[in-house]
């Protein structure tokens, strides 16, 4: 990479340019501007991160940067970067393609569609070199992609290089993206939300690739992202971005421990999961005033009822309800070879647990580790291959319908993605009353009239925090907090015992996440629920729940009292888990 | 990927097998009795039946079936008892002609759709984009056979340049092309309309890909990113249209073949229709439907060798 | 056919600042920076208009032709042969005198019957069975499936053909024959559209909620695919009106006396050199009939699919 000829020689710098310099950037449509005024530099070899919620226009600047913009944007001001003194913006398409790839790279947040489906991946990566004429001929530059799959990590890399990339996994793909953007030894890196399509511990590795990287090749990091302890484990300074303006910016370690302006304030004490106020809740933007910064208040939510221990297993011997024996689930796969037999998938391999009434009991895993199928088969809506499960003194596999009804009529779901669980052609009220056109749920059996059903949902849009005209409105009028809290109105309206929530917050903003999981826990306290609580996040689960259950690969390697777990981690795994977890905590502290 | 290949083989067989079952109940049974349909309601008892026997139609259906499968196997479709003429050999000739005929209009087809419906897409927020948009639009809804006597009027009729009709086969090529031009002109112009508003849309899909953003992001310009990485992605929805286009059209250029007068393989059919010729229907039908489903299997087969993921090499 | 124009680079520098309240707090998933500003609904979509009109013009034809012609379109008139277009016969007369205005306003009638009913047949076999084979993915939609490839393999010409052959043609025969040869197109569109909503969560919360599937498939999957399938009936509704102009152009659609337009060029095939005009005026009504169909379709794919906007 260091030939004397080298085609990008001329961009080889006088020794003190930033790697990225933005001044005066706004990007506007034809209504409004997504980012005003927005001024700051990156120094060579400094790592910043640009933090903000969704519409904060984070993603739009980073295009903005890269000269990606939309056509339908407008972008005024001055960009440049490394060396090089022209404007990225007005740049024109063929000048800006000059300077992507070579001056600055980008990684975008979806490995799975950000490569060609069509192309081995080694020559999508080789392909970056011959665009700027780093490598003389295909040859080479296939050679050089090989190498830069190793040094990202890959491995087998000469292999690698010609499996296409639906071959590979979300976190491969993420380092065949990275050795893309860093083919060329750009001055400026781009990450948009890198990590947040992957998995907790593919994460990490992927954090400290990037930043052994770009701190070995003195790479200008810009990074942004919607996670706070994510940014504080990998950036020097940070750009708080709220609604197109950068409210506040300066070093990690101040902003995370003294943060000026209240939004910062605000979404630091809304993702410290191990703070809460003395009512047992997660601080939210609006009450962050009391929020301590870096000081442990309480860890799990409280109920007023038993203010120290959480409902401890006061009698072990009363009927659990829900008990699983020894479950397991084998999918088949389609047959891809006549020589081999159709392959089989363990997606359980021998799970057992039991939940007590009452008990809010958290399951976590990693994609693959078959949370969903378990939660399938706790719902009734799939069957095990072997083992048995009961849900309240039902044994649901080989159940009949009617005692499926039975099971549903006491469990009750809340789903991860608030934009898929409603349907959205139907209002509000429709969608909260739906369990309740069955009399098979309802306690009792017994049918209940327009009008009762109309007063029961009412009392449940007042119970989960919803104007009460919500119920003549349709799924698009709703934010997605507002959609989760719906999904919850709609599980509880039957008053099931068990609620099973999957991942409720995870497509949420941190502003937002922390007032659904409140809602959460004053539901279950009010309405006595026990509470299933599925989650990659360990924090969430530490939070919300009194015992846990680690799974990996189809089984449970650890399961516990929360905080025994959390604090004594006994199988590798879930160590491996709790040290992966970036927390801003660990930010604060190092202060 | 011998899996998906055996699989493909296997439904293909399965449809064709099927498919010949419904043209015979079709055309065999539903007509009600063949010899009547030959003959006329005047025949005696005597006549059908010795027209029966001729024909080897006094069988169970079942085996006549299987007589008739044979000989489709064999390529034998007998003789028709409207004409006496051996069925077969007509039916090889005039396929050939609707095979240049359809083989050149999609060649045009694909020829003028590709680029035009790409730049439409690239260019759909300016005026040459939506110019080609628009004309496609009505290219789309003309029929073919009005496009045909169009141009008769104009080439044949006014300016005298080109035959208004008749069919000359290639082995002498200047009167070949002579005739051929203007019903495959006629034929594709409206599917490369057709065409080319599916090019325009898988473009306009495959503009949205992220990894055409991560192609840009590379030093491609953004039209660059679009041959290179675009198109051939975006081929693999066209390929389906242009299979279903091919298929259609065996059958639909029969309308074109009227207009020019040419002995096509549909006019064949359309005379044996009017001719009451059950047995030529027959064999037409099946001809056709089997091209039919053989296009879709080979579309399939293009996709698995176009796409990795549906390769899947154990 | 979007009408936004758009400019990148330097433009307007003074753009009202305004504040955005951003309704949508779910987390910025970085693929549409552009907000919903990209997918605002705009009013009816000029598509939709034309069509509409297009549309509306060739059914108030068809009415006002059932009270009332300029003449009558079956009547022949041997002194009034092949008129050129004038103030008495404004499209002119054919070769029997019949005047040709009032041929293709009655011919609007067999065009919008025989798309109508078509459509109608295509999408109540294909639709159900569409539903049940997205519902029912496994074994039962792979037997429908399959079925649907074996109907697949008879366009609705060869159909229509192959029944005038059996039936001996004529406008009934025809609109089955184009209704059974359209049902696989409604068939697959109904099918992934229900696999589409079968894979939302909301139909998990729905049998969570111990619905049947007969609920699921009328409050969920029929409203969700709704759209789509308007959208396929408009787009069949112009392949039948071609489809019927060709047969009846080939001689085995509708039968004379019956005006047809497909008909009227049969018929227009032998005067080209004289009396083009014969072949001009129902080949632009046959083309301004597909193009209103094919217009609405747009029109409402635009309306439906959010995916599709902005085209």
């Amino acid at each position: 990479m260091t030939s004397t000829a080298h085609p990008l020689a001329n961009r080889i710098p006088v020794a003190d340019h930033p790697a990225l310099d933005v001044s005066g950037l706004t990007v506007a449509t034809d209504e409004h501007e997504l980012v005003s005024n927005l001024t700051f530099r990156i120094e060579r070899g400094e790592r910043v991160g640009l933090i903000g919620e969704s519409g904060s226009g984070k993603s739009v600047t980073s295009l903005a940067v890269m000269g990606l913009l939309p056509d339908s944007l407008t972008a005024t001001g001055r960009v440049t970067v490394g060396g090089d003194d022209r404007n990225v913006i007005g740049l024109g398409e063929a000048q800006a393609a000059k300077l992507r790839g070579a001056n600055m790279a980008m990684v975008f947040q979806e490995p799975m569609t950000a490569l060609n489906p069509l192309l081995r991946v080694g020559r999508q990566i080789a392909e970056s070199m011959l665009i700027h004429g780093t490598q003389p001929d295909r040859a080479a530059a296939e050679r050089r992609a090989v190498e830069l799959m190793t040094d990202v990590g890959l491995p087998t890399p000469a292999e690698t290089a010609r499996a296409y990339p639906h071959q590979l996994s979300g976190g491969q793909r993420q380092r065949v993206v990275l050795a893309i953007a860093l083919a060329n030894d750009p001055e400026l890196l781009v990450c948009d939300e890198p990590t947040t399509a992957l998995d907790v511990t593919v994460q990490k590795q992927v954090l400290k690739l990037v930043l052994e990287t770009v701190s070995r090749r003195s790479t200008g990091l810009l990074f942004i992202t919607h996670d706070l302890a994510v940014v504080g484990e990998t950036c020097e300074r940070v750009l708080v971005m709220n609604k197109g303006v950068v409210v506040e910016e300066g070093p990690i370690d101040r902003v995370f421990t003294r943060p000026q302006h209240p939004y910062t304030r605000g979404l630091l004490a809304a993702s410290d999961l191990d703070a809460t106020d003395t009512a047992g809740r997660l601080f939210t933007v609006a009450t962050a005033a009391d929020y301590v910064l870096g000081r442990s208040v309480l860890r799990t939510a409280q109920r007023p009822s038993a203010p120290a221990a959480p409902a401890a297993p006061a009698a072990p011997t009363s009927a659990a309800l829900v008990r699983a024996e020894q479950l397991t689930k084998q999918y088949r796969r389609d047959r891809t070879s006549l020589r081999t037999p159709a392959p089989t998938v363990d997606a359980l391999r021998g799970v057992s647990f039991e939940i007590e009434a009452g008990q809010r009991f958290g399951i976590v895993g990693e994609s693959g580790s078959g949370k969903s199928t378990l939660l399938r088969i706790l719902s009734g809506l799939d069957q095990p291959t072997s083992g048995t499960i009961d849900v309240v003194g039902r044994r649901l596999n080989g159940a009949r319908h009617a005692d499926l009804a039975e099971l549903r009529k006491n469990l009750q779901i809340v789903f991860q993605d608030p934009m898929a669980s409603l349907d959205p052609r139907m209002r509000i009220g429709e969608i909260i009353a739906e369990p309740l056109m069955n009399a098979a749920n309802l306690q009792g059996g017994i049918a209940v009239s327009r009008k009762e059903r109309a007063a029961l949902v009412a009392e449940m849009v007042h119970a989960v925090g919803l104007p009460t005209d919500s119920v003549e409105r349709f799924p698009h009028q709703f934010s997605g907090g507002q959609r989760q809290r719906i999904s919850i109105a709609r599980a509880l309206v039957c008053r099931p015992r068990i609620l099973v929530a999957d991942e409720p917050v995870s497509a949420l903003d941190v502003s937002v996440r922390a007032q659904v999981l409140n809602l959460l826990a004053d539901l279950v306290d009010e309405y006595e629920l026990t509470l299933v609580f599925v989650s990659h996040d360990l924090g969430v689960v530490r939070h919300l729940c009194d015992r846990v259950a680690v799974m990996q690969r189809g089984e449970i390697v650890e399961q516990g009292e929360t905080r025994a777990i959390y604090d004594d981690p006994s199988h590798p795994y879930t160590r491996s888990l709790i040290e992966a977890t970036p927390t801003i905590r660990h930010t604060q502290e190092q202060e | 990927m011998a899996i998906r290949l055996l699989k493909l083989l296997g439904s293909f067989i399965a449809t064709v097998l099927v498919s010949t079952v419904v043209v015979f109940l079709l055309l065999r049974v539903l007509p009600g009795d063949p010899a009547t349909v030959a003959l006329g309601i005047e025949a005696t008892t005597e006549q059908l039946a010795a027209w029966r026997e001729q024909y080897g139609m006094n069988t169970p259906l079942v085996v006549q079936y299987f007589e008739w499968l044979g000989g489709l196997l064999r390529g034998d479709f007998g003789v028709s008892y409207v004409t006496g003429q051996n069925i077969s050999p007509v039916i090889t000739d005039r396929l050939q002609v609707t095979l240049i005929l359809v083989g050149l209009a999609m060649v045009i087809a694909i020829a003028v759709a590709v680029p035009l419906g790409t730049i439409a897409a690239i260019r759909h927020q300016r005026p040459s984009g939506a110019i080609i948009s628009g004309v496609s639009q009505f290219g789309v809804a003309v029929p073919s056979f009005l496009v045909g006597m169009l141009l008769i009027v104009f080439f044949a009729i006014e300016l005298d340049w080109l035959p208004s009709g008749g069919w000359v086969p290639p082995s002498e090529p200047a009167e070949f092309l002579q005739h051929v031009t203007l019903p495959v002109i006629a034929l594709g112009t409206v599917q490369a309309s057709i065409l080319t508003r599916y090019v325009r849309s898988a473009v306009l899909e495959i503009q949205r890909e992220d990894f055409l953003r991560t192609a840009r992001s590379k030093g491609l310009t953004a039209n660059v990113a679009l041959v290179r990485h675009g198109l051939r992605n975006a081929g693999i929805p066209v390929l389906t249209v242009v299979g279903l286009q091919m298929a259609g059209l065996l059958v639909g250029a029969v309308v074109v073949e009227r207009v020019f007068t040419i002995p096509g393989l549909g006019s064949y059919l359309v005379d044996s229709v009017g001719n009451r010729d059950l047995l030529a229907v027959q064999a037409v039908v099946v001809v056709l439907v089997i091209a039919i489903v053989l296009i879709n299997f080979l579309v399939d087969l293009a996709f698995t060798l176009l796409d990795p993921r549906l390769r899947r090499a154990a | 056919m979007s009408i936004v124009t758009t400019t990148s680079g330097e433009a307007s520098a003074s753009a009202p600042v305004t504040a955005v309240p951003e309704p949508d707090t779910t987390r910025d998933q970085g693929t549409n920076p552009v907000g919903s500003s990209g997918r605002r609904r705009r009013g009816p979509n000029a598509q939709l208009v034309v069509g509409g009109g297009l549309i509306a013009l060739i059914a108030l034809a068809a009415l006002v032709s059932l009270v009332w012609t300029p003449y009558d379109p079956t009547h022949a008139v041997a002194v009034d042969r092949l008129q050129s277009p004038s103030l008495a016969h404004p499209m002119g007369t054919d070769r029997y005198g019949r005047d040709v205005l009032s041929g293709i306003m009655a011919g609007a009638q067999i065009t919008l019957l025989v798309g109508t009913v078509s459509v109608l047949i295509g999408a109540a076999i294909g639709v159900p069975f569409g539903i049940l084979a997205g519902m029912r993915p496994k074994r039962l939609g792979v037997l429908i499936m399959s079925g649907s490839d074996v109907v697949m393999a008879f366009p609705g010409l060869l159909l229509a053909i192959v029944f005038g052959a059996v039936f001996g043609g004529g406008t009934l025969s025809a609109m089955i024959a184009l209704g059974i040869g359209s049902a696989p197109a409604f068939a697959r569109v109904a099918r992934s559209g229900t696999l589409q909503v079968m894979s939302m969560d909301y139909i998990f919360a729905a049998r969570a909620a111990n619905r049947s599937g007969l609920a699921i498939a009328l409050r969920h999957v029929v409203p969700n695919i709704g759209g789509m399938v308007i959208v396929q009936c408009s787009v069949n509704f112009a392949i039948a009106v071609l489809a019927e102009a060709g047969l009846s152009f080939l001689g085995l659609g509708t039968l004379p006396p019956t005006p047809s337009w497909g008909r009227m060029l049969l018929d227009a095939q032998q005067f080209l050199a004289t009396s083009a005009y014969l072949a001009i005026f129902p080949g632009v009504a046959i083309a301004l009939a597909v193009l209103g169909f094919n217009l609405l379709g747009d029109g409402l794919r635009d309306r439906f699919d959010p995916k599709m906007r902005n085209r």
